[in-house]
């Protein structure tokens, strides 16, 4: 067995797979520590301690640019995989260094260029990733930043938190990154969007453009054709995520419709804060925060919405999405678990007709926000003893049960949110909702006992009833429940008993005025 | 069923099918050659390590097959491993080795896996002399070379 002493003499003889295996499970700290083993150790740990660079911190920062770390880094630029930096003095590492060329010329190699990091250049790179907080205008840095993306094709990972001129960016990523896999541009990026996108490079799986600023170039809207791209088939089947944020000057339709159409085939995830008018059949997020849902955009949503998962509208729109749509996206998508479309409905909500005409296909539902409209009968009538007002108030409390049995087969909600102002189109005006659900054991309350998740139910600014009954109902029903909000500011006073019984009671809600914001 | 394995050294090991073929390479094997009853010859692991390997067989036989992970951070970690694997693993340094290199030739990954997890945690969290002595490697490093080192790379360092 002697031989396998030798063997064992250095870990660094075991076969390559065994060993990138172990090093794996080591921290880059740890690599530091075995290059001083041993030669042998030296020789077979340098290109992993050199895979990434992640230069976060000052401290870490100011050793880097050490020229004794320097020198080292000189001689391992090719193992180089990963280079993560965020630091506000970045550009230090793009500006000449005096000292840098001391130590290279000490070693007689031919001259480079003064840059830190164009020095023996990198060509393994499969990350960038740059950021720093913008402390001053660093178009200096551009050509840096440049040389080192057009010097490594293989990038897999691109991530841009610096401030570049539009021109170079555009330039940068259409032309030099065909490799590219994932693209992030944190900074606000001023420019042609459509050149851009219609250029992106077809391998990216996930592109988010943080803060886009669409300008239309000066030669004229015909921006497939400026000089730094040209204009080729869109295929862009390889991409999974879009998220785009920012101002695309009511150019929407020009510059994302031709492009997700030419993405639907895996697109999955689309974010943006602009309004889009195309879905794709894959898409199973979609959130729109703050901005309109028209008409061409309700009709895209709901004809592609088998997979949808997530839908996050939240907007004061008053045309669009109306409640049919929403009535037929809950019988056409089983896998709805978001649905948040307070605001959508200013002018509408969605009608217990609407909720009722057919079962919803999910039974996944997590979160709902919406508002519900049910026939209410007046003030006069509640009290009143004749036939026809007992009638109206059976047929409201049969409507207003069938409703909460809707919401009582989704087992897994969590967070129910029913409250709001709204528009009352009886009185024209904003206010609280009075055509809705009581909320009472008589009106159907207990259909809710399967929702043994909720954390979460909101029925602000509604003329609900719940009175000490049905707070008891809800301790013994809702065992997760953490917040409830609604019970101090609803239109009449509240039932007799229900502040007696929250102080006493001491549930271990919270339960949140909306307007003194004070907390019980 | 049963089948023969025999070591380098000419040991014959009778071992139950299911459990042999918790190695991918004599699964492979036992496919190819069919019904046969000859025994398969593992020409590179010795009979000390063998008991060893087959030992770990035996106590994983139920385990369901892995499924190679796909997660995009390949960094792994190697704070999981079971109580009965941590005790199995107590062997001395050589045997841990002959270990290793036994399951990446029969292609025993839960095995390799934890090898490789039992030597990195022998490195973690040690300082370049302590790891001289944990794996009896001679410093071949004056103190000046190692303090140059040092210097050039403590930028990587933790601090």
């Amino acid at each position: 067995m002697t031989f396998t002493i030798a063997r064992l003499s250095t870990l660094a003889t075991l076969p390559t797979e065994i060993f990138e295996n172990i090093i794996l499970l080591l921290s880059q700290h740890d690599l530091t520590q075995c290059v001083r083993v041993s030669r042998a150790w030296n020789e077979a740990f340098t290109p992993h301690l050199w895979r990434i660079i992640p230069l976060f911190g000052r401290t870490r920062f100011k050793r880097f640019m050490l020229p004794d770390t320097q020198g080292e880094l000189y001689k391992n630029t090719a193992h180089v995989r990963e280079i993560q930096v965020k630091h506000e003095k970045l550009y230090n590492l793009f500006l000449p260094s005096r000292r840098l060329s001391e130590a290279i010329l000490s070693d007689a190699e031919p001259a480079l260029s003064d840059n830190a990091f164009t020095i023996g250049p990198f060509t393994n790179l499969r990350v960038l990733e740059l950021h720093h907080r913008p402390l001053a205008r660093a178009y200096e840095f551009d050509e840096g930043i440049f040389e080192i993306v057009r010097q490594n094709p293989g990038l897999r990972r691109l991530k841009i938190g610096v401030e570049m001129e539009p021109e170079v960016l555009l330039s940068l990523v259409t032309e030099h990154v065909p490799n590219l896999q994932e693209l992030d541009i944190e900074t606000p990026w001023r420019g042609d969007v459509k050149a851009l996108l219609d250029n992106l490079p077809d391998s990216l799986r996930t592109v988010r453009l943080k803060d886009v600023n669409h300008e239309i170039p000066w030669k004229g809207y015909v921006s497939s054709t400026s000089s730094a791209t040209k204009r080729r088939p869109l295929q862009h089947h390889a991409l999974e995520s879009l998220h785009i944020g920012g101002n695309l000057a009511g150019q929407e339709e020009q510059v994302l419709v031709p492009f997700l159409e030419g993405c639907n085939q895996n697109l999955k995830t689309f974010l943006g804060t602009t309004r889009v008018i195309c879905f794709g059949a894959n898409w199973t997020h979609i959130d729109l925060f703050n901005r309109c849902v028209g008409p061409l955009t309700a009709a895209a949503i709901v004809n592609n919405c088998e997979r949808l998962e997530v839908l996050d509208i939240m907007e004061s729109g008053t045309w669009g999405l109306s409640g049919s749509h929403l009535q037929t996206i809950l019988t056409k998508a089983p896998r709805l678990r978001s649905l948040q479309v307070r605001w959508l409905l200013g002018t509408e909500k969605i009608s217990s007709v609407d909720i009722l005409s057919s079962e919803w296909a999910t039974t996944s539902l997590e979160h709902v926000d919406l508002k519900i409209h049910v026939p209410r009968i007046t003030a006069d009538q509640e009290d009143a003893d004749d036939d026809d007002s007992k009638a109206l108030r059976a047929s409201s409390r049969d409507i207003q049960r069938q409703v909460l049995r809707r919401f009582g087969q989704q087992t897994h909600l969590r967070k129910l949110v029913i409250g709001g102002m709204a528009y009352s189109s009886a009185t024209g005006e904003f206010g609280h909702q009075l055509e809705c659900l009581e909320m009472t054991l008589e009106s159907g309350l207990n259909e809710l006992k399967g929702l043994k998740e909720l954390e979460h139910l909101d029925i602000h600014d509604m003329d609900h009833r719940v009175g000490v009954p049905e707070l008891e109902w809800m301790v013994a029903n809702f065992p997760k429940l953490k917040h409830l909000h609604g019970m101090h500011c609803s239109l009449r006073p509240p039932n007799e008993g229900v502040q007696e019984w929250l102080h006493s009671h001491q549930p271990k809600w919270s339960c949140v005025c909306v307007f003194t914001g004070s907390v019980l | 069923m049963t089948v023969i394995l025999v070591s380098s050294d000419n040991q014959d090991f009778k071992v139950d099918k299911e459990v042999a073929e918790r190695s991918i390479l004599i699964k492979n094997m036992l496919e190819d050659v069919g019904e046969s009853d000859s025994p398969i010859p593992l020409p590179n692991v010795t009979a000390a390590v063998l008991t060893k390997v087959i030992e770990y067989c035996e106590h994983h036989r139920n385990d369901p097959v892995q499924v190679p992970e796909e997660t995009d951070d390949p960094r792994k970690r190697s704070n999981d491993i079971e109580e009965w694997d941590m005790k199995f693993m107590q062997v001395d340094q050589e045997m841990l080795f002959e270990i290793i290199l036994a399951a990446n030739y029969l292609d025993i990954k839960p095995l390799l896996d934890v090898g490789c997890k039992t030597v990195a945690n022998i490195i973690k969290g040690k300082t370049p002399e302590e790891i001289r002595k944990a794996f009896n490697i001679v410093n071949d490093f004056t103190p000046e070379e190692e303090a140059q080192i040092k210097k050039e790379n403590e930028w990587a360092e933790d601090r």
